[in-house]
């Protein structure tokens, strides 16, 4: 579960990336984080996985409170968390399976432990057969697979997920989605940061929408709610919008068929 | 963590990376045995100078001669007298007969001046005195001269105190070298592992992501840094070896006057040393590159 409570986040720089930040989502949600460039959507994801803490107000992620914890703790927190980047962030010299296999290896599995799971995992995601090659020799979205499939292999409670189709195409932005959407079918939360209208579109989810710095919309079922919110608020010419009103609380997602089943 | 399954992995990752970042391998190791062979060549040096100049003082030795009015007898007494004063390593006694044969041989061809004194003697008992550190030499040499039955004392005092005082500049300009060497050595060598790091900023980055622990990251460049150290300290200690016999003792040799240091004499002494010092400096290098790398 992630909790911002009345988040504010400033940088050295005077930038209030977040102004008065208040997000829940419970244990199983899937959920869009959706904004333009420089809204705060990373800033948030910073947060979550302790990188930064917040110059006001409190987060609280699987039970860790990252205003109040330890630097030695954030390692472990850490560990509840997969995290899956635009840039897939794998390590080169490693195989398929060993850059799968290293993020169990911290953990201080055994190696019948990592054989296991690294298969199945693998398995999971559709790399099983090119478990030997070197990230350099696989697509954008195999890739993207392998990252997701080492965000899974921890089994964690939470997958965050920032841009994970930028670099793809359409078609693979799909299957990757969809390969998330899989994943929080089994009970996984899921959070992923994008900009990608269409794609999101496709998804019956929770979409919280950020802009300067706020929540100005979180509705369950497509990224046309964010573009109401603009063609209201933001007149040509301006850039950071003004709300005049707190932003609805948000409503409890609507379950998708496949989550209900 | 279970440590236990994580040994292997990093003393793996170790290994692997000392091949994989063999450029900056080889250059770790390189420089760090440099910096220990020059420190160690310089350090024989200091030895042999030092060496060479103690040998040098025990030519600056004391001849104190004795009273006339003591027999032959009470002369001879006097060497345990001598022989207990501090700083003193060896006394020898110079009876007038043994005094005047000395003399008729540095005379050599004129020695027949000399004949016919063997009844008529006139020298005088003496006794040559040795020092152990010419550093007390002039304590030493006013010591022998308070001596009862001591009647006059020849000594080199300002000679020997030159020497002491080209020992001293000797010392402080070897110290200065070694510990401006063992700067520039860990200057080197933490731009050489900082390299090394800043190769691998995104793999720690990563590491961190996913929920390391420092301790986690730290494992294999400490065991990395830990063989590279190891490895530079025996190659520096062979070289030494190789430096020591070859250069040290073949050229400085034909120098006969110069009491030469001999590295097979500090054998034990300079493996620790430069094995110690590896360690400490690679290690410790090595950290604290990495730290910054740390903070993600």
């Amino acid at each position: 579960m992630i909790h911002l409570s009345d988040v504010y986040q400033s940088y050295a720089t005077g930038t209030r990336a977040l102004q008065g930040i208040n997000l829940r989502i419970e244990d199983g949600e899937f959920v869009f984080l959706v904004g333009p460039s420089g809204s705060g959507k990373s800033t948030i994801i910073k947060l979550i996985i302790a990188e930064l803490l917040p110059t006001a107000g409190r987060v609280t992620v699987n039970g860790y409170n990252t205003t109040k914890m330890r630097a030695s703790e954030v390692p472990y927190l850490r560990r509840t968390i997969g995290v899956v980047f635009q840039d897939f962030r794998l390590i080169e010299k490693k195989t398929v399976y060993e850059n799968v296999a290293f993020a169990m290896r911290i953990v201080g599995a055994s190696p019948q432990e990592i054989r296991n799971r690294v298969a199945y995992v693998l398995d999971l995601v559709g790399l099983a057969h090119k478990a030997r090659r070197k990230p350099t020799e696989l697509s954008g979205g195999e890739q993207q697979r392998v990252s997701i499939a080492r965000a899974l292999v921890n089994n964690p409670s939470l997958i965050i997920a920032d841009e994970p189709t930028g670099n793809l195409d359409p078609d693979r932005s799909l299957e990757i989605m969809m390969l998330l959407e899989h994943i929080n079918s089994l009970g996984t939360t899921v959070l992923v940061v994008t900009h990608e209208k269409e794609l999101v579109n496709q998804f019956n989810q929770r979409v919280v929408a950020i802009d300067g710095g706020l929540i100005v919309s979180d509705r369950t079922g497509g990224y046309y709610q964010y573009e109401q919110y603009e063609n209201r608020y933001k007149h040509p010419g301006e850039s950071t919008p003004e709300p005049t009103e707190q932003p609805e609380q948000p409503e409890q997602p609507e379950q998708s068929d496949e989550q209900q089943a | 963590m279970n440590n236990r399954h994580n040994f292997a992995y990093f003393f793996r990752e170790g290994v692997q990376g000392i091949f994989t970042h063999g450029f900056m391998s080889f250059a770790s190791v390189s420089v760090i045995t440099t910096c220990l062979v020059l420190t160690g060549t310089v350090v024989l040096l200091m030895l042999t100078l030092t060496g060479t100049i103690d040998e040098l003082g025990s030519v600056g030795d004391i001849r104190a001669y004795v009273d006339e009015t003591l027999s032959d007898e009470n002369a001879a007494a006097l060497e345990t007298t001598l022989r207990a004063i501090d700083n003193v390593s060896g006394v020898d006694f110079i009876d007038r007969a043994r005094g005047l044969n000395e003399l008729k041989e540095q005379l050599g061809e004129n020695s027949t001046l000399l004949d016919g004194l063997e009844n008529d003697n006139p020298l005088r008992n003496c006794y040559r005195v040795w020092v152990t550190d010419i550093g007390d030499y002039q304590d030493t040499v006013r010591a022998v001269e308070n001596t009862r039955g001591i009647a006059q004392v020849y000594a080199s005092v300002d000679a020997v105190s030159e020497l002491q005082r080209l020992r001293n500049i000797l010392g402080v300009a070897s110290l200065t070298f070694v510990i401006m060497l063992g700067m520039v050595s860990i200057f080197l060598i933490s731009n050489t592992i900082k390299l090394a790091t800043f190769d691998r900023r995104e793999e720690i980055g990563i590491m961190k992501i996913i929920g390391a622990t420092d301790g986690f990251v730290r494992a294999p460049f400490f065991i990395e840094s830990l063989i590279l150290s190891a490895t530079a300290a025996v190659i520096a200690f062979v070289l030494q070896w190789i430096i020591g016999d070859a250069i040290v003792e073949s050229a400085l040799s034909s120098l006969t006057f110069m009491k030469v240091a001999s590295f097979r004499d500090y054998l034990l002494p300079y493996l620790g040393a430069f094995v110690g010092t590896a360690l400490i400096i690679g290690v410790l290098g090595s950290l604290l590159s990495i730290r910054k790398f740390l903070r993600v």
